[in-house]
């Protein structure tokens, strides 16, 4: 009956041989998985960004055109060329340059960070005067954001609040295992200020020049060496640096004969707020925001622990100086509750098949040995995935969710049919050993079910080589379903023989009749089996029938690539006109956060204005992001509350809204570089017309249907005083370009001349105009400054000052200018309304020659992963037709077993259209994890029908087939139930957090698994009876 | 096998299906690209509450969004404003001044002296030139008294040369005013020397040089308090300031605070007194190079007007009254107008997620 070679042959008889040590070592593998489980690293997604460096240069002073020109250009042109960059964006803004380079999937991000070290170092002298060192920002993970926390005090100043931030906390913080940045925004930044009165300037004429001078010289250190004498060497200190606003106020400026002349009577010298470039705002009250990042390839959860631990221990020192810390927003709150509801579902899934079993072998000891299969293939899949350092995250357990059913019927299958053959071999008269029966029956089902297994594995080929976001969430999916998949093949030609053996080999067990319900089943079933194969043509035909309406509704679907997460937290944009001042976002941040904190489902709001030092983000004072924690909601109330919080959003005068969740920006950030879903780049030379195209085309989006959050991410029209130096009149009163530019310089921007410690705290002491001066617009044309004659001069009779319109920020993408709107979906899919914008913005907005549009965002992303998808299911099906032709030798049997995806895909079209009717990327993939499901179960009832005609002599007829179909109506059903059962409350939560990638993925897979499980146990056999071919054995075919 | 009837009715069944699917997609389709209703090109890419009419955009704002936002309103009143120049000068030290006076009067001692001198020698040399035609004297002693008339003649010419120059340099220093007050030794001059009165001199702003001159500025107290201390005009310098290379006015006062060498601000006014309103700096936001102030025109109707910024004044622009539309009585947004603005540039679909079209 059986090949007694081979190395099936082999690794089944030693398992059966030494089946102690076989069971022994799955124990003890059980006990290092158990292990192995429990110091696992959690994680929400798998690292879904590919590598990036982010390279920041402060540019003090220059205008954003300077900063693009200057800066930002020698700068993309020296890493341009590294190879395996993919992308290059930079963002221009005032003062500050960041270029974002984006490197292939797969690439080594340390070697890639020291390639762009190794470029940057070959800038040095090519950036103008007084341009810092470009620098890489610190390496943080695409979802790296900790903790959120703020800062409120009823006693402390804002500047004692953001002094305990910056020099006590922060630094507390940075010190934790993990931590790679904390970014702080908001309080005022303590600084010595020298503010210059013009006035007094003139008074004792002086100039800025002299007081800068007497200032750097206030604040130098100096080091002094040491004496040595025969014994010893004596280090020599000097303390002799102003270290109080006093003393920087007595710094002698001028001798004269009879008095001096000091910083303070002419300026101003305080402790006061270094000119800001962000803000924040707690629960609408001034306060601090601190944004914590953990490091790459650290665990959000392990990181999380010990920053709470660190502030935790910080508590007394919070106490005693009366700060209360509020945490804004802990991402780890997400990771947990979607591990427990994914973790939940397993465990539900798993007590559902262990049922299931129980019902359907009606014995414990059968049921045990399947079930233990569970437990061993999940474990080894996770012990690979530790091994190659993949998380245990949302996708990797719902890998294992989706394996649960395979690893069942691998086991099952092996079971059913130990057990079938032992009863018939005891009918028999026991002719043959326990051992021998078990080892026949083990090899006998085999040999289908590896096919099977390889062509389930070959199935998830097109979703490991998904490139981008799609690729780097779903490959540790099917990673994780291919490794347990595998794994329970090993088990099923080890362990379940081995237990089988020694739990089944006893003789009342073998003797117990089939449970009830089974027989029930195949009475039944026998009977529709014939009136079907009476009414064959006419269930034939309705099978087309149904197929052809489930192929013809899919152009009505939706399409959507992330599905919305459920994360109990919002970050709400808001932007305001370029150019609005801090005070006027605060103000209206103070107000949002009043009327959000209204809403009886909000915790905390928090509001951070502009950027940080050192941060990510490149802001303007006009665009605030608001943290809106939610009390805890189902997902049905999160749904709700977004919309409440966008209404309520919309209710403030001015004010440009997006809301989203913090996992949702981050993927669409990584696919664009925007928090929004559609992304449109318009490109070109002229920055002018590339601002009325993006004016236009942002007025023809904001009427395509579904459009919200219509924003210009580089709006023209921020309010910008043009200082144009004559050079005629330079030259006529003795200056040159460079002490005008100082001196505009240090009266508008401020000029750092030194450094004051104060313990081991450093503040910054700066030269500046006194405020008064520098806050008022008409002033500028009347700056004095004083020639090397003594000739005091208005700057207004050097330069032209004219009010003018600029922008806030110049954008590139792969080094071209461009000019970027970004919107939202609502009501509609994101790829039906990119393609209905396009059409209008095609039909309506003339482009000029050089200038662009291009679609990006996650329709875009989701048009190359469906792409990618086809093609790869090409080649894979290709493959799977090829092995399937292999394991059955037969061009119509072959037709036969692929005449089911079809009709599984009608079911899972079903499926769709009765949750929603959008296809997500977790649906496309739960399309080609169906098909693998589906092929393995018609590739076993094929092959049962091989082995019945082919081994057991039977001939094919419909008698042969109808015996068939009832010997595989258990494992059939058993597989359809224990895999529809697993991913049973992966479906029905699939909107609740942790199931929203993966909810519509199950939901796929049971629609198309019930329909095919219809047509495999209905119409297949009438399918095979018809088109079928099975030939008794021939020993000559295999010669 | 099937048979032919079986067969007529999957194919017919088929067809039916595909065309029915068929004329489902194209009416989706259609549906997806159905072109722009009429007129919907007039309203421009603006919010719900934003209206474009015959190119004037208003922002409709009901009450409550009003205060919700903290948008805020004044009416602008009239008030008289004169224009006014910051100037810089110094108080005049007295040094200076007493200097070119005893210079002045020393010259002119010195011709008076010369003068006597003359008189003298002329005397002399009449008497020893009628002698000397007697020959009652030598013809050297008559040489003598020759020498000392000329010689006499000599230091008042010099004499008068001097005090000429020293009255041009006073007079260039000093203009005409002041000059005659040191010419004529006035009762003014000795109240300037006594510190009576103290004399400053204020340096026009550049490109502010033919102003007509103000009989009266301000000065910034040097007290440190705000205080402004009137001036009243004496005379107009003929010589530019070296510190600032511009035109010199003096003003005289008899504020006491004041003392020679001091460097002062100086506020000049200018023109006429003219009748307007003020615009608060809070209500301006500058767009596109220009300054532009939100108006209620009417209730809950907001429209954006430029204003002029020639006049700045402490805190905010003077607008004249005959201005268009800034006048007395005009409702301004004083708080909130960055709101409105942004209100006016946010493009439609940004606001209410319903706003985008049904097409």
């Amino acid at each position: 009956m059986i090949e007694e070679r081979g190395l099936l042959y082999s690794i089944v008889r030693f398992s059966l041989r030494f089946r102690g040590i076989i069971i022994a070592i799955s124990l003890l593998f059980a006990g290092y998985g158990i292990y192995t489980l429990t110091q696992a690293k959690f994680g929400v997604f798998p690292e879904f960004a590919p590598p990036q460096a982010v390279i920041q240069t402060e540019a003090p002073g220059l205008s954003p055109e300077q900063v693009e020109v200057l800066v930002t250009q020698p700068i993309e042109n020296a890493v341009n060329g590294i190879v395996g960059i993919s992308s290059l964006r930079s963002k221009s803004i005032q003062g500050i340059s960041v270029v974002t380079a984006t490197f292939k999937e797969g690439s080594n991000i340390y070697i890639d960070r020291q390639f762009v070290t190794e470029r940057l170092s070959t800038l040095a002298g090519q950036l103008p005067v007084g341009v810092k060192q470009p620098e890489m920002t610190p390496l943080v993970p695409s979802t790296g954001l900790t903790l959120v926390i703020g800062l409120t005090s009823n006693s402390k100043t804002p500047m004692q609040l953001r002094t305990f931030s910056d020099w006590v906390l922060r630094r507390r913080l940075l010190s934790v295992s993990g931590v790679a940045n904390v970014t702080v925004f908001g309080g005022d930044v303590k600084q010595f200020q020298i503010q210059v009165h013009p006035d007094r300037l003139i008074k004792y004429n002086l100039s800025i020049e002299e007081v800068l001078s007497a200032a750097k010289r206030a604040t130098a250190v100096e080091g002094s060496g040491f004496i040595e004498n025969n014994n010893q060497r004596i280090v020599l200190q000097t303390e002799g640096q102003s270290l109080t606003a006093a003393d920087l106020g007595k710094t002698v400026i001028l001798h004269g004969s009879n008095q001096n002349i000091t910083l303070a009577d002419v300026a101003n010298v305080l402790i006061a707020p270094e000119p800001p470039i962000g803000g924040a705002t707690i629960e609408g009250k001034p306060g601090v925001m601190m944004m914590i990042y953990g490091q790459y390839g650290t665990n959000t959860l392990e990181v999380t622990k010990n920053v709470e631990a660190a502030l935790s221990n910080m508590q007394p020192a919070l106490k005693s100086e009366n700060i209360n810390l509020i945490k804004l927003f802990r991402p780890a709150d997400f990771i947990h509750t979607a591990l427990s509801n994914i973790e939940g579902s397993l465990i539900l899934g798993a007590v559902l098949v262990i049922l299931v079993l129980l019902l359907f072998l009606f014995n414990f000891r059968t049921a045990a040995i399947s079930c233990t299969a569970i437990p061993l293939s999940l474990l080894a899949g996770i012990v690979v995935l530790q091994s190659l350092g993949i998380t245990l995250n949302t996708m990797t357990l719902g890998g294992l969710a989706i394996a649960i059913g395979e690893v069942v019927d691998d086991a099952v299958i092996d079971v059913e049919n130990i057990l079938r053959r032992l009863k018939e071999n005891r009918a028999q008269g026991n002719h043959k050993s326990i051992f021998r029966v078990t080892l026949e029956a083990s090899l006998e089902v085999r040999t289908a079910v590896i096919y099977a297994t390889f062509a389930v594995v070959l199935v998830f080929i097109p979703i490991l080589t998904l490139s981008g976001v799609a690729g780097k969430l779903f490959s540790p999916l099917g990673l994780a379903y291919i490794f347990s998949v595998l794994a329970s093949l090993l088990v099923a030609l080890t362990v379940t023989p081995a237990l089988s053996l020694v739990l089944l080999g006893n003789q009342k067990i073998v003797g117990r009749k089939e449970s009830q319900v089974v027989l029930w089943l195949k009475s039944k079933y026998k009977n529709i089996l014939n009136n079907v194969e009476q009414n064959s043509g006419k269930v034939i035909i309705a099978v087309i029938i149904i197929t052809i309406v489930g192929f013809a509704v899919l152009p009505f679907f939706g399409e959507s690539f992330i599905p919305e997460l459920k994360e109990g937290h919002f970050i709400a944009h808001v932007s305001l006109a370029p150019g609005t001042s801090i005070n006027e976002s605060a103000e209206l941040g103070e107000k949002v956060s009043a009327a959000l904190m209204k809403l009886p489902f909000i915790q905390t709001v928090a509001q951070r204005i502009g950027r940080a030092e050192k941060g990510d983000d490149t802001w303007g004072t006009n665009y605030s992001e608001f943290e809106i924690q939610l009390k805890p909601l189902s997902s049905e109330q999160i749904e709700g509350a977004q919309l409440e919080i966008r209404k309520t959003l919309d209710s403030f005068v001015g004010a440009n809204i997006g809301v989203n969740t913090f996992l949702t920006e981050r993927m669409e950030e990584t696919l664009s570089g925007y928090t929004s879903s559609v992304v449109l780049n318009i490109y070109g030379n002229d920055l002018n017309s590339l601002d009325n195209l993006a004016q236009e085309t942002s007025s023809i989006l904001s009427k395509v249907r579904g459009a919200v959050d219509v924003q210009i991410q580089s709006p023209p029209g921020m309010p910008q005083l043009t200082i144009n130096l004559r050079k005629d009149d330079l030259q006529r009163w003795g200056f040159d370009s460079k002490d005008v530019l100082d001196a505009v310089q240090t009266a508008y921007q401020g000029t750092d001349v030194g450094q004051v410690y104060d313990g081991n705290q450093v503040f910054t002491v700066s030269t500046i105009l006194d405020p008064k001066d520098r806050n008022s617009v008409s002033n500028v044309s009347n700056l004095l400054l004083k020639n090397s004659s003594g000739v005091y001069v208005k700057l207004s009779q050097l330069a032209d000052v004219y009010e003018a319109s600029g922008r806030y920020i110049i954008l590139h993408n792969g080094a071209r200018r461009v000019q970027t709107i970004t919107c939202n979906v609502k009501g509609t899919d994101v790829v039906s309304f990119v393609k209905n914008a396009k059409k209008k913005i095609e039909s309506s907005i003339k482009f000029p020659g050089g200038t662009y549009i291009e679609f990006g965002g996650t329709a875009a992303a989701q048009a190359k992963s469906r792409r990618e998808l086809l093609v790869y299911s090409v080649i894979a099906g290709v493959g799977i037709i090829l092995l399937l032709f292999i394991a059955l030798k037969n061009l119509r049997n072959l037709f036969l077993v692929l005449s089911n995806l079809p009709f599984a895909f009608v079911g899972g079209m079903i499926a769709i259209l009765l949750t929603g009717g959008q296809m997500s990327l977790g649906s496309m993939v739960g399309f080609i994890t169906l098909f693998g499901i589906t092929m393995r179960n018609s590739l076993m009832l094929i092959s049962h029908y091989e082995h019945l005609v082919r081994f057991e002599g039977k001939e094919w007829n419909l008698e042969t087939a109808i015996l068939g179909a009832s010997e595989r109506l258990v494992p059939i059903l058993m597989t359809a139930l224990v895999t529809g059962l697993g991913l049973l409350p992966l479906a029905i939560g699939s909107g609740s957090a942790g199931k929203e990638i993966e909810g519509p993925l199950a939901i796929v897979i049971l629609g198309g698994l019930a329909t095919s499980t219809l047509l495999n146990l209905l119409v297949l056999p009438a399918l095979s009876l018809r088109f079928g071919s099975f030939q008794k054995s021939n020993f000559n075919e295999e010669m | 096998m099937l048979n032919i009837k079986k067969l007529k009715i999957a194919v017919s069944s088929i067809a039916t299906l595909i065309l029915l699917s068929s004329a489902a997609w194209y009416l989706f389709q259609s549906q997806n690209t159905k072109p722009e209703k009429a007129g919907e090109k007039d309203s421009l890419s603006v919010s719900s509450r934003v209206q474009v009419e015959n190119g004037i955009t208003t922002i409709n704002l009901s009450p409550s969004e009003q205060a919700n936002s903290g948008i805020t309103t004044t009416k602008l009143i009239q008030t008289l404003h004169q224009a006014q120049l910051d100037a810089y000068g110094s108080v005049v030290s007295i040094q200076d001044l007493s200097k070119d006076v005893q210079n002045y009067e020393a010259y002119k001692a010195q011709l008076a002296k010369s003068k006597e001198s003359l008189l003298i020698s002329q005397e002399n040399y009449d008497r020893a030139k009628s002698l000397y035609e007697k020959n009652l004297a030598s013809e050297q002693e008559f040489q003598a008294s020759q020498s000392a008339l000329l010689s006499d003649k000599a230091d008042i010419n010099s004499a008068l040369s001097n005090l000429s120059s020293q009255k041009s340099l006073i007079l260039e220093q000093w203009g005409n005013n002041l000059s005659n007050w040191i010419f004529s030794g006035s009762s003014s001059l000795k109240r300037l020397l006594e510190l009576k009165d103290i004399l400053i001199q204020i340096s026009l702003p550049p490109y502010e040089m033919n102003i007509k001159t103000p009989a009266r500025v301000f000065i910034q107290s040097p007290s440190g308090t705000g205080n402004r201390i009137s001036c009243r005009f004496i005379s107009a310098g003929h010589l530019a300031n070296a510190q600032f290379q511009t035109k010199t006015l003096y003003y005289i006062t008899s504020d006491a605070s004041l003392s020679g060498g001091m460097n002062v601000k100086a506020f000049l006014p200018i023109g006429n007194n003219l009748t307007g309103v003020i615009v608060p700096a809070s209500s301006i936001i500058w767009y596109k190079g220009k300054a532009w102030v939100y108006i209620e025109q009417f209730p809950n109707k907001f429209v954006r007007i430029e204003i002029d910024t020639d006049n700045a004044v402490n805190d905010g622009f003077f607008i004249p009254g005959n201005n268009g539309v800034i006048n007395p009585g005009v409702t301004v947004v004083i708080n909130g107008a960055q709101l409105l603005l942004s209100e006016e540039l946010t493009p439609a679909g940004s606001k209410q997620s319903s706003a985008g079209d049904d097409d």
